[in-house]
């Protein structure tokens, strides 16, 4: 055996390098794709964790509320038993005037107390701090991490050019510091500054992020939150830097969940590309393979030969795989990071990292995949009869196996997929398998009859085309149903899987298009802060007069969001004066109606929640909603349910006057301006910009601008889905592509006995095109239903167990339009290439070939 | 050494194929035999069936004392390895692998220690007259080389049974009288049972004894 | 565990006759706070910092000061380099405890508390930490009499000093005290930390002359031995017991930016 693997599979190999090339290729690709992402995505989730940790240094526990820690509960917490020291802490990601500078994390300590939190020094060999009394005195003093100061070239005394919520900033640089323990947090592009100076470089008021606070010896974590606890009171967080990285992993869990299906797409695919390569090369070698037989090899030995010939393929592909991941994974890194932050306003910058477990991971699923793929072909191969084998031509003239009970099971895969679509029996990750492994399986089993049926049909079309080579390719596509059905299931389970992710998203993007035009739909937008979940500005409560005052305004609206938890999971509370809202908004209820909505809101003090929220908690109409607020643990009673989508963990809404009552924090977000009808839009703007002049942070954008806005942040959520379409659209196409290289490869006989009768070149290379096209054009039909059951399946099922949301269902018909033109002409093209030089080929030397 | 008795075979297909009807016959240890038809007698269907590469629709094919009829695709496979060698028309040989190691294969495949296996592959390679085109790949040797290279593969396992497949159809009268005469040759030195499909008459007349065939039935069987 | 609270501000200490030895410092100091106690003082000080690479910093501010050791109240107004003009520090005796103290930052328009546990962080760049700016209080420390040794030429009496558990947590081990015979004068002290046997730093007072009637050393230096820079300050305008204007040492006061003292 070892002899047959490194003499006959080995000299196979090198003597056929680009094919062989090109199934490494397909493993490479689905492992490249799948380490990537993976490794991303962990790094992603680790890098979370490490930069809260890290950035925590010694602190044990951390003090937060949403919307900010006032000044005095330093005071509240300073002489509490247990506790050995407290630091106000400021955070606040900054972009500098040079971009190509990449974000930057302003750190604003306290620099008389800190040293108990972080390990670090403005003094000695640690750091350079120019003069500290200066540093203090000058309130635009920053310390700059050294790696980021050399990258940007900075010195002692440079200004540094930040773009803040107030506009652009000029700090300047008083110190350096040496990355060790904290400065290494977001990859060391980091400074630091007095706490003091970034609430207002920051516009925080008088209020920190968070206060972190270092227990005396001999207090456990316990004690120390209890003691917290019990003199802050129920709207504070009191966490461990562990709990708090933990919860802002689960903000991002949804976000992070579609890239699973990502990698395991990509895998799937290059299975398939495996499978599809060594079933044409059992086709190659059938020859070389009765050979063997006669020999005395038994069928166990053949599969052994080709299963092993996968192995290595697997781990090589596996390999390379990885290395090429391992490069990629940087780039969607800094893509997903972006996302965190623009969306979640979640920090995060680390350099992507496969760790080991990855690695192992990777290359044993190229192996696995490798082997999943060839398992089939070799049991064929295996099972040919020696006395067929040498019979030129009659294996690939023989149907595939048209048998019954296979048509049956495929079509039971496929019901099964669509069963487990519209009542799902569990869910996660594992049901996104289940059904994606139901598609598949099920393509894998009707493609080929149903491949054949359709070629039937679509071939004598192809001959009315052109006499000639239309004729010619029709005859090659009936006659090889075995090579032809490989093609078509790649392109079906490749398209399938572009269709069902582009047209989720296309849905998914309409109905919050839908939505957004029913509920945004006063006249100006005011904001405080460019990023909707995370706002590092607010408005002052008084500014509503003022804005009310203005000639044109009919009535202005303070809406403030806040994050909060319900049972231990985030949600999004929103606040606004309901009656005034309700006057303009149409809402999609599922429970309850305007009547006991405005009722409920603005009456007796109860909320609406979304949809999502609905479906997450399993609450409706009839149940409360418990809710840690500074006053105390206060249980809303739902008025209505309605469709929303102003957040993927689910919304609650309560009248502004509730929101005062019970948080009284009266800082709004964004006031929504109605105007006057007939009221020049341009020059109330105007007049707001005025108004705002120099004095607070403000964005004013119309209706338009506002909706526009918010789509680009909903794009940003999708856009590694959206990059995954494309990654998967690149498979498909190479799917199409290598088996149409590998098919024209195997034709250089055919075609010469072809040239042989007297076809001409262009003839033979427009014959194989318009094969290609044929090809393409059957993947493309039988993958609508699949594509439309996996996007029909994304938009309710996986929609509904991660965000709590169901779709309605919108045709990508762009898509398929993109797709019907597309695809053909890829597949002309990969067909056309490689016919050029095969139809060049001699006649006599291409009938030799086997 | 080998009897045929009764055996038909039967292709099942869009329209049945009655490749043989009917044929008994027996082969005694040490015989060089041919087996003589037209095209599409039935005699490749023949020479499958002594080989055990196919199994009769009917009838027994006894190979040294087995019957191959009764044996799954496994046994006869390994029967095979030891017992029956192939020479086919067209060479079979592995397009990607030197002459040495083509001949190699089959004891590779029985999983033959790698010092006997050179030794008997230097053997076999000098009893056909290739000892110094041992490294060339198939492309590289003429027709005749080839089938040498083919004999001598049939030759290494040491197999009694030697079934030769029109082995000198593809070749010019020149070396195809060489191939004859190497194969008689190998005939004499050792104990050999050869059976060769032809229906060239001066490849029958190297042999002692001459089947033959037409549309399926054993129609002349003579001693020369 | 020992705080002393030499700094920045005069210190002085006074010896008695050495007897039995722990009682005989303690006398020593009684006696030395005893003779150098004043109702205030008041001076203008220059501070030069000479880092270790020989880069030098100087600033200049004004300082008063009421009470004496553990009931003093100190106020410091920086005046000079321009860019730190208005920064103060305001620290409160709190008899048996550390003190409290607050550094107020003209720019940011507030005060802001030094947390106990931060009194190890230099004060303003200097060699001085915020402990070292505490008034030197023998109350709060258990000392015993080491025996006589020369320094700056003078017989001086050579004291340990280690802090009291309970009398707030200081940074320091030790520390060593020399103080003149003649005038009971403190001239020298060597402050250990924890767990360390070597000193960290090393405070010498000079130019000791009588103004007003009362001992005082115009120039302070202190060294630190790890990091090889060095702090001085040179104290001018020297005056002693002027009555303080009420309100002067409150935060009130302290907010007042350029308060006029």
């Amino acid at each position: 055996m070892r002899f047959l693997l490194s003499t006959l599979s080995l000299s196979y190999a090198t003597r056929n390098k680009a094919k062989t090339f090109l199934t490494l290729l397909g493993v490479v690709v689905g492992v490249a794709t799948f380490s990537a992402i993976r490794g991303a995505q962990s790094t992603l989730v680790g890098g979370i964790r490490s930069t809260v940790d890290r950035m925590a240094g010694k602190a044990q526990l951390q003090i937060a509320m949403e919307g900010g820690v006032p000044e005095e509960l330093t005071e509240t917490i300073r002489e509490l038993p247990g506790i050995r020291s407290q630091s106000p802490v400021i955070e606040q990601v900054v972009v500098p005037e040079r971009g190509e500078l990449g974000s930057i994390l302003v750190l604003g300590v306290d620099l008389l107390g800190d040293r108990e939190m972080r390990d670090y020094s403005f003094e000695g060999d640690d750091a350079d701090l120019d003069d500290p009394l200066l540093f203090l005195a000058q309130p635009d003093s920053v310390a700059v991490a050294r790696p980021l100061a050399k990258r940007a070239g900075l010195k002692i005394g440079d200004p540094l050019v930040l773009k803040t919520s107030r506009g652009l900033r000029t700090v300047k640089v008083r110190g350096l510091m040496t990355p060790k323990g904290f400065a290494e947090a977001f990859g060391g592009n980091l400074i630091v500054m007095d706490v003091f100076a970034a609430q207002d470089l920051f516009a925080r008021g008088r209020r920190f992020d968070r206060v972190e606070v270092r227990l005396a010896d001999g207090t456990t974590l316990e004690e120390g939150t209890r003691t917290i606890e019990k003199a802050v009171g129920p709207a504070y967080r009191v966490e461990t830097p562990d709990r708090r990285g933990a919860q802002l992993e689960k903000l991002i869990t949804n976000f992070v969940a579609g890239f699973n299906i990502s990698s395991g797409f990509a895998l799937g695919i290059g299975t398939f590309l495996i499978f599809n390569s060594f079933a044409v090369a059992v086709n190659r070698r059938r020859r070389d393979i009765g050979t063997l037989r006669s020999l005395g090899a038994t069928p166990r030995q053949v599969m052994l030969l080709f299963l092993v010939e996968a192995a290595v393929l697997g781990l090589v592909g596996g390999v390379l795989g990885l290395l090429a991941g391992a490069s990629m994974s940087q780039s969607f890194l800094k893509l997903m990071e972006q996302t965190s932050e623009q969306v979640f306003g979640i920090i995060n910058a680390s350099e992507a990292h496969i760790d080991g477990t990855l690695a192992v991971q990777s290359v044993l699923l190229g192996l696995f995949a490798s082997l999943v793929g060839a398992w089939e072909p070799s049991r064929a191969a295996s099972r040919i009869p020696p006395t067929e084998a040498f019979a030129k031509g009659s294996f690939q003239a023989k149907r595939g196996p048209l048998s019954k009970p296979r048509v049956i099971g495929g079509l039971a895969l496929f019901g099964a997929a669509i069963a487990f679509t519209f009542r799902p029996p569990f869910g996660g990750n594992p049901l996104i398998l289940m059904v994606m492994g139901l598609c598949v399986a099920s393509v894998a089993m009707l493609a080929s009859p149903a491949s054949q049926a359709l070629i039937d049909r679509v071939a004598p079309f192809a001959a009315r085309i052109s006499p000639v080579a239309g004729r010619l390719a029709a005859d090659s596509l009936m006659a090889n149903p075995r090579r032809t059905s490989g093609t078509v299931i790649a392109t079906t389970i490749s398209i399938g899987f572009v269709l069902g992710l582009g047209g989720y998203m296309g849905s998914t993007k309409a109905s919050m298009l839908r939505w957004m035009h029913d509920v945004l739909t006063s006249d100006l937008y005011v904001r405080a802060s460019a990023n909707f979940t995370n706002p590092d500005s607010r408005f002052p409560a008084s500014f509503r007069e003022e804005l009310a005052a203005l000639s044109g305004v009919r009535s202005v609206e303070s809406y403030r969001g806040m994050r909060i938890t319900v049972d231990g999971e985030p949600a999004m509370l929103g606040t606004i004066e309901v009656p005034l809202m309700m006057k303009r908004v149409k809402h999609d209820f599922l429970q309850g109606n305007d009547e006991s909505m405005l009722r409920g809101l603005s009456e007796r003090g109860e909320v609406g929640v979304s949809d999502n929220f609905h479906r997450l908690h399993r609450a409706g109409v009839g149940d409360k909603v418990t809710i840690a607020t500074p006053s105390g643990t206060v249980s809303f009673p739902i008025a209505a349910v309605f469709r929303d989508y102003t957040n993927d963990r689910g919304t609650i809404f309560m009248d502004r006057s509730v929101f005062l009552r019970y948080w009284k924090d009266d800082r709004v977000d964004t006031y929504d301006v109605n105007l006057i009808s007939g009221a020049d839009i341009g020059k109330v703007r105007d007049e707001i910009r005025v108004l705002v002049g120099g004095r607070m942070p403000a964005l004013i954008s119309t209706k338009r601008e506002f909706v526009s806005e918010i789509g680009k942040a909903v794009d940003a959520f999708y856009s590694l889905v959206r990059i995954t379409v494309f990654l998967a659209l690149g498979v498909a196409f190479l799917g199409i592509v290598t088996s149409l290289l590998i098919s024209v490869a195997e034709r250089t006989r055919e075609i010469g006995i072809l040239k042989a009768l007297g076809a001409v070149r262009a003839q033979i290379a427009r014959s194989v095109a318009l094969e290609g096209v044929a090809l393409a054009v059957v993947g493309y039909v039988l993958s609508l239903p699949i594509g439309l059951l996996i996007a029909y399946f994304m938009e309710t099922t996986v929609a509904e167990v991660f965000a709590g949301w169901r779709m309605p269902h919108q045709t990508p018909w762009g898509l398929l339009t993109e797709l019907a033109i597309a695809l053909p002409l890829v597949s002309a093209l990969a067909a056309f290439v490689p016919a050029r030089p095969a139809a060049r080929t001699k006649v006599t030397e291409a009938i030799e070939y086997e | 050494m080998l009897r045929l008795t009764d055996v038909s075979k039967i292709y099942e297909g869009k329209s049945q194929v009655k490749a043989l009807t009917g044929v008994s016959f027996a082969i005694e240890s040490g015989e060089m035999v041919a087996v003589m038809g037209p095209s599409g007698s039935g005699k490749s269907t023949l020479l499958n069936l002594m080989g055990g590469l196919d199994v009769p629709t009917a009838g027994s094919v006894e190979v040294a004392g087995r019957d191959l009829a009764k044996e799954d695709e496994e046994s006869r496979s390994l029967f095979r390895r030891t017992h029956v060698s192939y020479i086919f028309q067209a060479y079979h040989l592995m397009p990607t692998l030197t002459a040495a190691q083509n001949v190699a294969l089959p004891l590779h495949i029985a999983g033959v220690p790698r010092k006997e296996v050179d030794e008997r592959v230097d053997r076999a390679l000098q009893e056909v007259g290739l000892g110094a085109r041992d490294r060339h790949l198939p492309d590289e040797l003429s027709g005749g080389e080839r089938q040498r290279v083919a004999i001598a593969r049939a030759l290494v396992t040491g197999a009694a049974l030697l079934l030769a497949d029109e082995p000198t159809g593809n070749l010019d009268t020149v070396r195809g009288a060489e191939i004859l005469a190497l194969l008689r040759s190998i005939h004499e030195r050792g104990s050999a049972t050869i059976v060769m499909v032809t229906h060239d008459p001066s490849a029958a007349s190297a042999c002692d004894r001459r089947l033959e065939i037409r549309d399926g039935r054993l129609v002349g069987d003579n001693r020369n | 565990m020992n705080r002393q609270g030499a700094g920045v501000v005069v210190l002085a200490f006074l010896a008695a006759v050495p007897t039995a030895r722990a009682e005989d410092a303690r006398k020593l100091l009684v006696e030395s706070e005893a003779r150098h106690r004043t109702k205030s003082q008041q001076y203008a000080g220059d501070l030069t910092v000479v880092a270790k690479d020989g880069k030098v910093r100087k600033k200049a501010w004004r300082s008063w000061r009421e009470g004496y050791a553990g009931d003093a109240k100190l106020l410091i107004r920086f005046h000079a380099p321009p860019e730190v003009k208005g920064v103060s520090f305001l620290s409160l005796g709190r008899p048996g405890k550390g003190p409290d103290q607050w550094l107020y930052l003209p720019s940011m328009k507030r005060e802001r508390r030094i947390a106990t546990q931060d009194r190890d962080a230099s004060f303003v760049g200097t060699d001085f930490n915020y402990e070292d700016m505490e008034e030197f209080d023998q109350s709060k420390f258990a000392v015993s009499l080491k025996g006589d040794e020369t320094a700056d030429g003078q017989v001086c009496w050579l004291i340990e000093a280690r802090p009291e558990e309970n009398a707030g947590k200081s940074l320091y081990e030790k520390k060593l005290l020399w103080l003149r015979k003649d005038i009971l004068f403190g001239v020298r002290q060597d402050v250990f930390r924890k767990g360390e046997k070597e000193p960290a730093k090393r405070l010498h007072l000079s130019d000791v002359q009588q103004v007003e009637g009362h001992w005082v050393a115009k120039a302070l230096e202190m060294t630190d031995l790890k990091k090889g820079s060095r702090t001085t300050i040179l104290l001018q305008e020297l005056a002693f017991d002027r009555p303080q204007p009420a309100g002067r040492f409150t935060l009130q006061n302290l907010n007042r930016e350029g308060g006029e003292d």
